[in-house]
């Protein structure tokens, strides 16, 4: 089987974008390409439809033109090019996934899918709402958008450029054969409810996997901390410190700002250095800057005792599954895919949305309680092992494609079956 | 040919609903075209960059668009080079 995968790019995002799915499958008999806009690898499975001189220059102008008329992913050209490709012409199944990061035209959509087997991953919410990717918490999306309270997010748009998407959306979508993928409940309950996608008949949820080989021991916490340079007997709360309004970092801060801490504590964090500070006296921070090193970020999840992700918008949550998969519980906001990802209550601990008090209360409830650490943890293990495991993704995205190449030999594509 | 010789830029055609199935068939009708300037391998990049900026310039779109809108609903007849 053949399957192509289209992306805007290949090694960005890699493990979500269809570009490891692509080169894991191959151990399944499952041959792939991946179509992109800008290739970062020398991969020769990858090609680019946008790589001809003066293309860059028609992006931009493209892009300037859209933003102009107030609408997004309608004008360009590459999905056109993608089904001229030879690529495209071979391909058993075509896997979309990022495609709406000026890449693919809906107007090509019905075209496309109507002459290949097609699945298309939602990787966020873009695909049900007039233009934005994450909604923060406005349901217009569910009435058709329109008075949208931020205009100038993700792919910018005038005032009634957002109705007029959502109903092109809507009319599009209303014709599509095509599978949907979906990496978490939270996400599988948007399709249902959305007025755009909830008439699509072949919604699957499939969590993205996670190699768990990596991780390390509970007996090897004390080295990590002693490797990282954290005092072994403080409480370790493990944090991705980023500017980024929707990870939720100054929930954090303002939690921690509330008062001293019953036992002394290390807020180690990930990313960004320099971003918490000011804490009362009790706390000390370790800033790991960006990991890139493969060896160290398994140290880092050993060291640490529990993670703290109070996003404000999570489609899936890799960093939470990564955690439970080293044996961390994980306390998040309610609201988006974490509680459910994380397996809340039994794993996760979910508090309201922008509760800082509630946030603060939770973080010292499991300083004040190893046990209770240790049997999150445990269940957080073994949720991963159940249902993150990469082998398991590869298996049923494999069993999908299968499924869906059977389906259109039984029948023309269009035809309910 | 469809570039505007104007100097000023048009203002935004604002009344041009592109959630139609008519603004559908305008788009790709231009998509087409901005592929086949696209394969014009002749000239130096330099004219190939001046004909997309003639094609999708921000005075130019909203003729382009409505030029190919009316060739669609005059059901093919008059056809220009865009093959609608």
């Amino acid at each position: 089987m053949n399957v192509l995968h289209v992306n805007n790019v290949d090694l960005p995002g890699r493990r979500f974008n269809g570009y490891d799915l692509m080169s894991d499958l191959r151990s399944r008999g499952v041959e792939g390409r991946q179509a992109v806009l800008t290739k970062h690898s020398a991969d020769p499975a990858v090609f680019s439809l946008c790589s001809d001189p003066g293309d860059e220059e028609l992006q931009s102008r493209i892009s300037a033109v859209e933003q102009r008329h107030s609408i997004n992913n309608i004008l360009f050209p590459w999905g056109r090019l993608l089904a001229e490709s030879p690529e495209f012409a071979r391909a058993d199944v075509v896997h979309y996934h990022l495609i709406h990061n000026r890449m693919v035209s809906l107007y090509e959509l019905p075209s496309l899918f109507s002459r290949k087997p097609s699945v298309w991953t939602f990787h966020d919410r873009w695909p049900f709402t007039g233009h934005c990717i994450y909604p923060k918490g406005c349901e217009r999306w569910l009435e058709g958008c329109g008075e949208c309270p931020s205009l100038a997010a993700g792919f910018p748009l005038q005032e009634g450029g957002t109705d007029s998407m959502w109903r092109l959306k809507k009319r599009i979508y209303a014709d599509l054969d095509v599978d949907i993928v979906v990496a978490s409940d939270f996400m599988l309950d948007m399709a249902r409810r959305s007025p755009l996608t909830s008439h699509f008949e072949h919604v699957h949820c499939i969590p993205f996997g996670i190699r768990t080989e990596a991780f390390l021991a509970e007996a090897e916490k004390a080295a990590s901390r002693h490797i990282l340079g954290i005092p072994e007997d403080d409480f370790v709360l493990l944090c991705r410190s980023t500017e980024s309004e929707l990870k939720g970092l100054r929930y954090i801060v303002d939690a921690l700002r509330l008062r001293p801490p019953r036992r002394a504590t290390t807020v180690l964090t990930v990313d960004q250095r320099g971003l918490v500070r000011h804490l009362p006296g009790g706390f000390r921070v370790k800033d790991m800057g960006w990991i890139d090193d493969p060896e160290l970020y398994p140290r880092v999840l050993s060291a640490c005792d529990v993670l703290v992700m109070p996003s404000l918008e999570e489609a899936f949550g890799l960093m939470a599954v990564e955690a439970m998969g080293a044996g961390r519980p994980v306390i998040c906001f309610e609201g988006t895919s974490l509680p459910s990802v994380s397996h809340a209550p039994e794993c996760g601990i979910a508090v309201p949305r922008g509760d800082v008090a509630a946030l603060r209360e939770a973080i010292d409830r499991l300083s004040g309680d190893s046990h209770e650490v240790a049997v999150r943890g445990e269940v957080g293990r073994s949720v991963v092992a159940q249902h993150y495991g990469h082998e398991r993704y590869l298996d049923e995205m494999a069993d999908l494609y299968g499924a869906m190449l059977s389906r259109a030999e039984r029948g023309p594509r269009g035809t309910s079956i | 040919m469809v570039g505007s010789t104007s100097k000023h830029p048009a203002a935004p055609d604002e009344d041009f609903d592109f959630s139609t199935p008519e603004a559908q068939a305008a788009v790709l009708a231009a998509t087409a075209l901005v592929l086949e300037i696209r394969e014009e391998q002749t000239g130096p990049l330099a004219r190939k960059v001046a004909l997309y900026e003639r094609t999708l310039g921000l005075a130019v779109i909203p003729v382009l668009l409505r030029r190919a809108f009316i060739v669609f609903r005059r059901g093919g007849s008059g056809r220009p080079r865009v093959g609608l």
